[in-house]
C-alpha cells in the first residue's frame, strides 16, 4: 500500500532559472524498509499541471528534451535506470511529425540497490526531474525539480 | 420613461460583460514601435545588425532547437523564405540561448537556409517580448519562444504573432504569410 505513504516534496526551483514557476508536482514512496544487500524499487509520481504535457523519454525527435530522472549515487546506495511510463502521442496541428508526451499524473519507477555493507538507517539520494513543457500554443523554458529518495536499511551488513 | 430604463439595464449589463473580453482580444503589443535594435552573430560567424533589415520587409522567428512547435513550423518558414525571396523579403531566425552545434544541426534537418543568429542569453528575445502584463509567470524570454514578427522596411514592427489568440498553434504561419501578404500588396 504504497500509496498511501507518499511523500510530497515541496517543489523548489529548478538549477538552471532559479525564478521559474514550476508546472509539474513529484511525490515520492515514503522510505521503505529494505535489508543491506538488497534492492527496492521506488514510486516517483508526477504531477503535470492541467493544461500542460511533456516531452516523453524517450522522445522521437532527439532534439527534444525528454522528461529524465537523474539520481546520483551516494555511499551504500545506487540507483539503477529509471522506469518511464508509456507514452501518448499526439501531433500538433500543421505538423508531419507525431510526439511522445506525458500528462496528467503518472509514474516512475526507480530502483534503488543498498550496498552489503551499508549501516542500519535511514539513506537519502538527492536526484533532480528534468522537463520540458508545452502547452497547446506555447512551449517553456525546461525546468528541473529536487526528487528525494529515501530508504530504511535494516540488518546492516556485518 | 422608467420602463425604457429598465429595459437599458440588461443591454448595459450585456456591454459591460462583454467589454474586457473585446479589449482583451484586442492584443496590440509592439504594433507600430520601432523594431528593438540589436547586433547579433549568426550562427556561421557573421554579423547580422538591425539595420541590415532597414528597406525590405523582414519575417524574425524566434526560436529553440528543443520546442517542438519551433520543429513543425521550421518547414513552413522555410517556405515562406524561397517564396518570397524574390519580392525582397528577409527571413531571420533568433534562437534563444543555445549552443552552435544543436543549432547547426537543426538547420540541416529542415533544410533552413536563412540565417540564423545566436542570442545567447535571450537579451534581443527579451525586447521584443511584450510587456510583464501578459502571461506574467513566465520570463520574457520564454514568452517569445516559437513566436514570429515581421518588420517593416522602415524598421516597425508590423506583425507579432503574440497578438494573435488562436485556439492551436499556427504552425503553418498561416496568418503571418496573411499579413506579409497584406503588406506587400499595400506598398
Amino acid at each position: 500500500m504504497r500509496a498511501a505513504a507518499l511523500l510530497t516534496l515541496v517543489l523548489a526551483a529548478g538549477a538552471a532559472h532559479a525564478a521559474l514557476p514550476q508546472f509539474a508536482t513529484v511525490a515520492v514512496d515514503e522510505a521503505p524498509t529494505v535489508h543491506a544487500g538488497e534492492s527496492v524499487t521506488l514510486r516517483v509520481t508526477v504531477s503535470i499541471t492541467p493544461g500542460y504535457h511533456v516531452q516523453a523519454n524517450p522522445v522521437l525527435n532527439p532534439a527534444l528534451i525528454p522528461l529524465t530522472l537523474t539520481v546520483p549515487a551516494a555511499p551504500f546506495l545506487d540507483a539503477g535506470k529509471p522506469v518511464y511510463p508509456r507514452a501518448r502521442r499526439m501531433r500538433l496541428a500543421g505538423s508531419d511529425e507525431d510526439l511522445v508526451i506525458y500528462d496528467g499524473t503518472f509514474v516512475l519507477e526507480q530502483p534503488v540497490f543498498v550496498g552489503k555493507d551499508s549501516p542500519p538507517g535511514e539513506i537519502a539520494l538527492d536526484g533532480a526531474l528534468r522537463y520540458q513543457a508545452c502547452d497547446d500554443r506555447r512551449c517553456l523554458l525546461p525546468r528541473t525539480l529536487p526528487v528525494r529518495l529515501r530508504v530504511r536499511v535494516v540488518d546492516g551488513g556485518r | 420613461m422608467r420602463a425604457r430604463t429598465r429595459r437599458g439595464i440588461p443591454l448595459l449589463l450585456m456591454l459591460l460583460a462583454w467589454a474586457p473580453a473585446a479589449l482583451a482580444a484586442g492584443w496590440n503589443y509592439r504594433i507600430g514601435e520601432e523594431a528593438p535594435s540589436f547586433s547579433l552573430k549568426a550562427v556561421d560567424g557573421k554579423s547580422v545588425s538591425s539595420a541590415d533589415l532597414r528597406g525590405h520587409y523582414t519575417v524574425v522567428s524566434f526560436m529553440t532547437t528543443w520546442c517542438p512547435f519551433c520543429n513543425a513550423s521550421a518547414p513552413h518558414l522555410q517556405k515562406i523564405f524561397e517564396a518570397y525571396r524574390d519580392r525582397g523579403v528577409g527571413v531571420l531566425i533568433v534562437d534563444i540561448d543555445e549552443e552552435n552545434k544543436p543549432v547547426k544541426k537543426f538547420a540541416a534537418k529542415h533544410g533552413l537556409s536563412c540565417p540564423i543568429l545566436m542570442d545567447p542569453d535571450g537579451k534581443v528575445a527579451t525586447l521584443y517580448a511584450p510587456p510583464k502584463e501578459f502571461i506574467p509567470d513566465l520570463e520574457r524570454q520564454e514568452v517569445m519562444i516559437a513566436s514570429f514578427a515581421i518588420i517593416d522596411p522602415a524598421g516597425k514592427v508590423a506583425f507579432l504573432s503574440l497578438n494573435d489568440k488562436p485556439e492551436e498553434f499556427d504552425a503553418r504561419l498561416t496568418k503571418l504569410r496573411g499579413r506579409l501578404d497584406e503588406l506587400l500588396a499595400a506598398k
